[in-house]
Formats: C-alpha cells, structure tokens, sequence
C-alpha cells in the first residue's frame, strides 16, 4: 500500500511537472535572451543548470539531491526550475510541491516584521532590547551595555555560539519561545555593537522581541502580516510546522541526502524541531519563497505601507570600516557580486536555502536543495556566480590603490570562546597574510584579490576571485576583519596558544611512551620502586586521561548537533578537574624529590614540565567548565 | 677511555666492517641511491618514498657483514657494554640515514626545474603530485611548505622504521620471552593478556561498528589540528610535532632494543 502510494504521489509530482512545462522555460514578460547582472543571458543560465542536472561524471547518474531553483525580474519570473530526484529510491523528480526548509532565510521574516513595527512607530531599533523584554529575560550577560534591535540585526549581541540543543527530536518537547531562549542563552563574549558574530540565538530574540511588542504570538503575526497577505499558502513556521497541516505532512516525506564517494546516502527526513523557531524554522515550496523574495524586491512592496520603509530596511546598519559599503542592512546580507546583492542563506540538517536580490535591477533568485551546504550540490554552488556575476577586481580599486599588508592570525567570531570546547576555536584560524593580495581602497577598507589553485581535471588552474574586508579597531587595540556575517578577530598570541594545545597533546602521547618505557623497565627488572615513581605515573596517566576526555567530549559534541548534553559537560569537567589535581600532586613530588635526592634531576624537571603543560593547557582552555 | 671516544671507535670498527667484503653495504647502497635519485629527479613524488625504503632496510644493509659471517659474538670479547654497542649502532645508523635522505631533498627541489625545462610547464602540472595537494588546502600551504611539510613527514616515518628493524637487527627472536613461554603459568598470563587484548579489539571494533566511537570525529579533530599547525609559522609547528612524536617512538624502541639485547644469549 505505502509503495502504490509513493508511486502514485510519484504520478503526481511528475504530472504537475509536465502539465506545467514551465518548468524550465521562460515565462511571458521576459526572454531567453533577458541579459543578467553576470552578463549571461537567461537561455545561457538554463543551459548550466540544465547541464548540471544531467552532469553523471560521477557514475551515479544522480548527482545532486533535489533542487529548486527560482529566478524572477520583477513580476515576471524568468526561470522555475526542478531538477533531480527528491526521493532517489522511489523515483520521485522534484515538483512544484517538493517542501524544503529555509534555515536561517527564516529570520528575514523577523526583520521584516520589525521594520513593519518600526513603520508602526511601536518599535525603536535603537532602544535597549530588555525595556521590550521581561524583566531578567537574560541570565549570562557580561556587559551592562545595551543591546538594542539594530545590534539583533547586525549579530552584535556579543553572544558566542550556543552549546545547549538548539533541536529537539521530539515534536512533543518543544517549549514556548520565551522557556526556549532562556534554555539555550549563551555566553556574551564580545561587548554588544563591537562585533559581528551570526546570531541563531539573537535572531530568535529579536522575533520574541516582535511578539512582545505586537501582544502577538510570533508565529501568528508572521501569518498575519507576511504570508497571507502574499498567499504564501505553502509556508510554515512554527517549530513543528504545525500552523500549515499541509507542510507538516509534505515535511515529512521529505528527504535528505549526503553524496559520499559514488553514491548517495539516504540520511531519511532528518526532521528536526527547533524551539527557538524564529531564527530558523520555515519549511515550504520554492514558489512560495519566490514570492516572498518578489514582494522583497519590490520597492512598493505589499509588506509595508510605505516605500521609505522599504528603503530604509535596504539601507545599511554595518559597513566595512569606515566606508559607506553595507555589510549587513537591516538583517539583510549585503555580498558583493557585479552588482551589490542583499539577501540571506540558509542551512539545516536538511537542506540549503539561498535567497540573493539585486534590488537595483530587480533581478533575484532563490534556490533550495535538500542537501546540507553550499558547496555539496553544484547547483547551489554556481548558480549566484552564474546570475550575478563575482566582483571584478577593479570594481573599488584604480590603479592608484596601494598595496596593502595584513598579517597575524584571526580567529573567527562566530565560534565558541569559552568553556570547555574553547580549543576549537583555535582549529578554524586564518593566517591573514595568506588570505590574498589586499589593496587598499580607503576607508579601512581592503579589497583581496586572490588566484587561488584549483584542479580542473588533472590540471592546476588559478581561479581568480575578489572579496571586501573592513579593517577596525576594538577599543582595546586588537583588529578586526569585517565581513558580512562575521568578523575576524586578530589574535596575537595565537602560535603561543596553539602551541600550548599542541604541548598538550604531545605530552599525552609522550605520557603513553613513558608509561610503555617504565612497563618494559619493570618487566627487566629495572625499576626502582618508590613513592616518587609511582606519582609519576599518576601524573603521566593524567595527562593522558585528560586528553582522552577532551577528545571524548568533543566527539559527544560534534555527534549530537553540536550540542554537549549537561551531564556530559559535569563528568568531563570533573575529570579534568581530577586530572589537574593529579598532575599537581605529581610535580610537587617531583619538585621535592629534586630537593631531596639532588640526582636524576632532568627527569624530575622534565616531569614538572609535563604536569606544567597539561595543568596550564586545562586551566588556559578552559576545559573544566 | 672516555665514553665518546668509546663509541666513536665502536662506529669506526662497524664502518670498517661495513665497507669490507663482497657486494658490500656501500655498493648496495649506492646503487639504490642513485635509482632513487633517478627516480626522484623524474617524478618529485618519488623522493618521498626514500626516507620509508631506507628506514625499512637500512639496518640489514649496514650491518650485513655481520650477519652473513655470524662475526655478532666477536663483540662479547671487544671491552665495551653492550649497551654501549647499541647507542653506537642507533647513532651510526641515524647519521647515515639523515645523511642519506638529505640529498634527497634537494633533488626533490631541483626535479621541479628540470622537469619544468625538458618538458614544459604543462607536462610538471599534469604530475605534480604535491602542488595539487596544495590545493586541497585551498591556499593554506604553499607549494614549497607543503614540499617540506611532506618531506619531513616521510623522513620521520622513515626514522620509526629504521629505529623497528634496529631493534629487530639486534633482539631478532626474543629468546627471554621464549623462555618465558616455557614456564606453564607466564605462558598463562601471556595468553589471558593476548584475550584481553583481543577482547578490547572486539569490543572498540563493536563500538566502531554501531557508531558509539565515530573514528571519523575522531580523525576530523586531528586533521582540523594538523591543518592548522600546518598552516601556522610556515608548517614548522608540525614539523616540530613529527619530529617529536618519531623521536618519542625512537627513544622508546631504543631503550627497548637496550634492555633486550642485554639480557638476549649470544
């Protein structure tokens, strides 16, 4: 029954995608030959995606997972494309009624509503966020500064990334949305406006920010103010979908798919609920985001009441340095292409989502896969270059513009600074010195141009790409790279640091060594028995514990969803706790021992110096919290 | 005689040794040097293989004279330790082998030239192995670095390798372990631990199998690590690690190879 039934909705699907025959043709209003930002014509775009579809170059004669693509120049929509199979196994091509999620495009549904509350005059963008809050709302804060709504937009909160789950599997777990924030509240690390770091949890804030001030549950303002005035009537957006049955059930059917090696590998619905819902929950059908895109793009857009709204939410709240470049306008992403796009992407367990506009041109396009990444599916992958073409070097630049240098190393913002999995901060580095060849085009403004190696079949090519950074200053000293989304931040005792993570693996390993080398002593007779000794390898037993621990809680974390569940935090922070006792037991022996035996005094030290490594590498990190 | 002197006129006996009779170490040695070179001065890649090869059969290389005239128990009448005899042996032979592989290295940097001018720019970018695995490290690493990074990696596995059939060179069969199994209750003991052992295999494996352990988190951290000390001072950070854990290895085989051979009946 349930394989006629898959096959029938398999009928179906194939049948609206027939009927329709649109779907890779080019509606009334506009032509094939419509030229687009990049430069290529609509019929040329087609073609790419058309080739993309049937590219088998793998042998799987499916390479990518389902996806949409829609592409519109003002009303009239230029291309609505299906490609690929939604359901490999039971042969279902990807339709008009193919649901995918819009991760993170979801929070554009937030900052529409507060510009729709600012049109209002019900809602200041600059006032301290708390005055529309409860009372206590946040529990972690380490800065009295305010954080007002344009901080929300702009990720300047100050918050890290949240360890706690920010999904449940369990669709009867969700809590209401203030009980779920207050779960999940991350630390503040950066003093708010200073920092850019992409904000799930600031985002969900912000949309029970618009609940507060409308009196109005989140999810039905939305429906009230966005969807149903656009008849978005295959969009959802509560936690669980279940403010739209028919997404709920479409939802469910749905699959996701990673690509390893030859094949595809069925990861089955991958569904998901997340309680703080505002910042990334919506599902729906890729027309449905077009036209919400449409009604985005559009300067008398229905959204507001009126068209000074429409360009003040266009207009930038975060530039590169002291330049007038948006980086972020109003929540909105601004990239630099040929033309300069706002718009925002999306990922969750599921899928990938992209909506970019050119308001100048009205161009814009969406596409959503139902695979996880960017770079996964060559759709999602190729087409914003193909649409909008990249920024051409000598956009900002003349032949004036003076060769810059960056050096140090930054860190990137968006991460986690501190608690026990601080050290994977230190595993995303970038040495700015590598990143290209900046120039400087005033303001603090860079532009870095970079021939980066690619391999194009077996061959080495240079593909040439150009991106803006904004260099700033903390007010503390230490520099800035601003990017759309997030920052870096310079670290300038980075190789000392990674060295100290480094030392302390290695003492681990060369603990292991030691502890080989005294069985084998034991085992010929060798060994001195004593006090002195036997504490040592207690210390050496230590380190290696502590490593494995590290390793361990890091492995829980990564395999939940980048989540560390609270018992997990305790044990780990107690063993390390345990582990830096140890060791601190260990180099006192052997720092007495040295007093009082006055011989084998470089083993003694070099004990001292391993309990040292392993003691200074868990407080430094932080890996007991 | 002070302790250097010792073993300075240890190693000057054993290079006399090696030098003399038939098909000597030399002549063997010379022969795989130069294909190798050959090798490596056509395809940069080969050059990595080298430090392994030699690693793997230095040892019986060097020392072959001894072996093939039984001329081992000739030591027990010389007045040195034998562990004087291994420290001489462990220190010749990492001389040499460093000596050796070195060359290598430079052939490596100058096949990048040669290739380029006998047979185009198009040719060198079609073999390069190393520059396309630069590649996959979307910048991070440069060509040369990534040249040194591997270099070093190869002579470090190398170095492991030579300090293995060092220790086997000198404690061949281990003749107190096979005393050992004579005796009814070790030869118990040395199978409840080849059980434990082989329980915790079985056990680490299950967890591998239904996804408690996931091997790929596991690598995934320590290729982040390495990716970042590899991309940190020039890839020296790494370098330093290698050299570190294979000096760990040697170290430990060392002292190994000294306790054993103490105690081995020649």
């Amino acid at each position: 029954m349930n394989r006629i039934m898959k096959r029938f909705s398999a009928a179906l699907c194939t049948g609206a995608v027939l009927s329709s025959l649109t779907s890779f043709a080019v509606r009334a209003g506009a032509t094939a030959d419509t030229v687009l930002p990049s430069r290529m014509t609509v019929a040329e775009v087609e073609h790419e995606l058309d080739f993309n579809e049937g590219d088998v170059t793998n042998g799987s004669g499916n390479k990518y997972g389902a996806t949409a693509v829609g592409l519109f120049r003002g009303d009239d929509i230029l291309i609505e494309g299906y490609y690929a199979k939604s359901d490999i196994e039971n042969d279902i091509p990807t339709c008009k009624d193919t649901v995918f999620e819009w991760g993170s495009i979801s929070a554009t549904l937030v900052w529409v509503s507060a510009m729709q509350l600012w049109e209002q005059g019900k809602l200041d963008l600059d006032r301290d966020v708390r005055e529309y809050l409860p009372d206590g709302f946040f529990q972690r804060l380490s800065y009295d500064d305010p954080i007002t709504m344009l901080d929300l937009m702009n990720h300047q909160g100050g918050w890290q990334e949240t360890t706690r789950p920010l999904f449940v599997a369990d669709g009867e777990e969700i809590p209401p949305l203030k009980a779920a924030l207050q779960d999940i509240e991350p630390e503040q690390v950066f003093r708010p406006s200073t920092v850019t770091a992409y904000s799930g949890y600031g985002a969900a804030v912000a949309g029970y920010v618009v609940e507060c001030v409308s009196g109005t549950d989140y999810c039905e303002y939305v429906h009230r103010n966005i969807l149903e005035p656009l008849g978005m009537e295959h969009t959802a957006i509560n936690a669980d979908h279940s403010d739209n049955e028919w997404v709920q059930e479409q939802r469910k059917k749905e699959k996701c798919y990673e690509f390893l090696a030859v094949e595809y590998i069925d990861l089955g619905n991958q569904l998901y609920y997340c309680p703080v819902y505002p910042c990334c929950s919506a599902a729906g059908t890729m027309s449905d985001l077009m036209t919400y895109a449409q009604a985005l793009a559009d300067k008398d857009s229905p959204l507001f009441g009126s068209s000074d709204t429409w360009k003040e939410m266009f207009t930038g709240t975060s530039f590169y340095g002291d330049s007038d470049i948006p980086s972020i306008a109003h929540g909105f992403l601004c990239d630099e292409h040929s033309v300069r796009t706002f718009g925002h992407s999306g990922d969750t367990e599921m899928s990938h989502a992209d909506m970019i506009l050119d308001l100048d041109s009205g161009t814009g396009l969406v596409l959503m896969t139902n695979q996880q990444g960017d770079t996964v599916n060559n759709f999602a992958a190729e087409t914003p270059e193909l649409v909008f073409g990249k920024l051409s070097p000598d956009k900002y630049t003349s032949d004036t513009a003076e060769k810059a240098k960056l050096s140090g190393y930054y860190l990137n913002a968006r991460g986690i600074h501190k608690g026990m999995l601080k050290f994977t901060d230190y595993l995303g580095a970038v040495n700015a010195g590598r990143i290209g060849e900046p120039l400087d085009i005033g303001n603090g403004v860079y532009q870095i141009n970079r021939k980066l190696p690619t391999l194009v079949n077996t061959e080495i090519r240079l593909d040439e790409s150009s991106e803006l950074y904004g260099a700033e200053t903390l007010s503390d000293g230490t520099a800035l790279l601003r990017r759309p989304a997030e920052d870096r931040i310079q670290h300038r005792y980075y190789l000392a640091e990674l060295g100290l993570l480094t030392l302390y693996f290695l003492a681990a390993a060369a603990g292991a060594f030691l502890i080989l080398t005294k069985h084998r002593l034991k085992k010929h007779g060798r060994l001195e028995k004593s006090f002195c000794s036997s504490m040592m390898t207690v210390g050496y037993a230590a380190g290696i514990i502590s490593a494995v621990t590290l390793l361990t809680a890091y492995i829980i974390f990564s395999r939940s969803g980048n989540v560390l569940p609270e018992a997990a935090q305790l044990t780990a922070g107690r063993l390390q706790l345990l582990c830096v006792l140890l060791c601190a037991f260990s180099a006192v022996t052997a720092v007495a021992a040295v007093i009082r035996e006055k011989k084998r005094i470089v083993y003694y030290i070099a004990n001292t110096a391993y309990n040292g490594i392993v003691i200074g590498a868990v407080l430094f990190f932080e890996m007991y919290r | 005689m002070n302790d250097s002197k010792r073993l300075l006129n240890i190693v000057r006996k054993d290079a006399i040794a090696m030098t003399s009779g038939k098909g000597n170490a030399l002549i063997m040695f010379l022969l795989l040097f130069f294909v190798l070179g050959g090798l490596t001065l056509l395809f940069p890649a080969s050059g990595l293989v080298a430090p392994c090869i030699m690693g793997a059969g230095f040892a019986s290389m060097l020392f072959q004279n001894e072996s093939r005239y039984h001329s081992e128990r000739f030591n027990c009448v010389l007045p040195i330790s034998r562990r004087d005899l291994v420290k001489s042996r462990f220190l010749l032979s990492y001389v040499l082998y460093a000596a050796a592989c070195l060359p290598f290295y430079f052939v490596m940097l100058a096949s990048q030239f040669v290739i380029r001018f006998l047979a185009g720019d198009e040719f060198y970018s079609k073999i390069n192995i190393i520059g396309k695995l630069t590649v996959k490290t979307g910048g991070a690493l440069t060509e040369p670095e990534a040249l040194n990074l591997l270099f070093i990696a190869a002579f470090a596995f190398g170095a492991v390798l030579l300090s293995g059939s060092l220790r086997s060179y000198f404690c061949g069969k281990d003749l107190s372990s096979a005393e050992d199994t004579a005796d009814p209750i070790r030869k118990n003991k040395m199978w409840l631990k080849l059980y434990i052992l082989a329980a915790a295999i079985f056990v680490i494996w299950g967890l591998v199998i239904v996804g408690i352990i996931n091997l790929g988190e596991l690598f995934g951290i320590f290729t982040a690590l390495f990716s970042q000390l590899a991309a940190a001072a020039g890839g020296y950070m790494l370098v330093a690690v290698m050299l570190a854990v294979a000096a760990m290895a040697v170290v430990y085989r060392y002292i190994c190879t000294v306790l054993e051979y103490d105690e081995k009946e020649l």
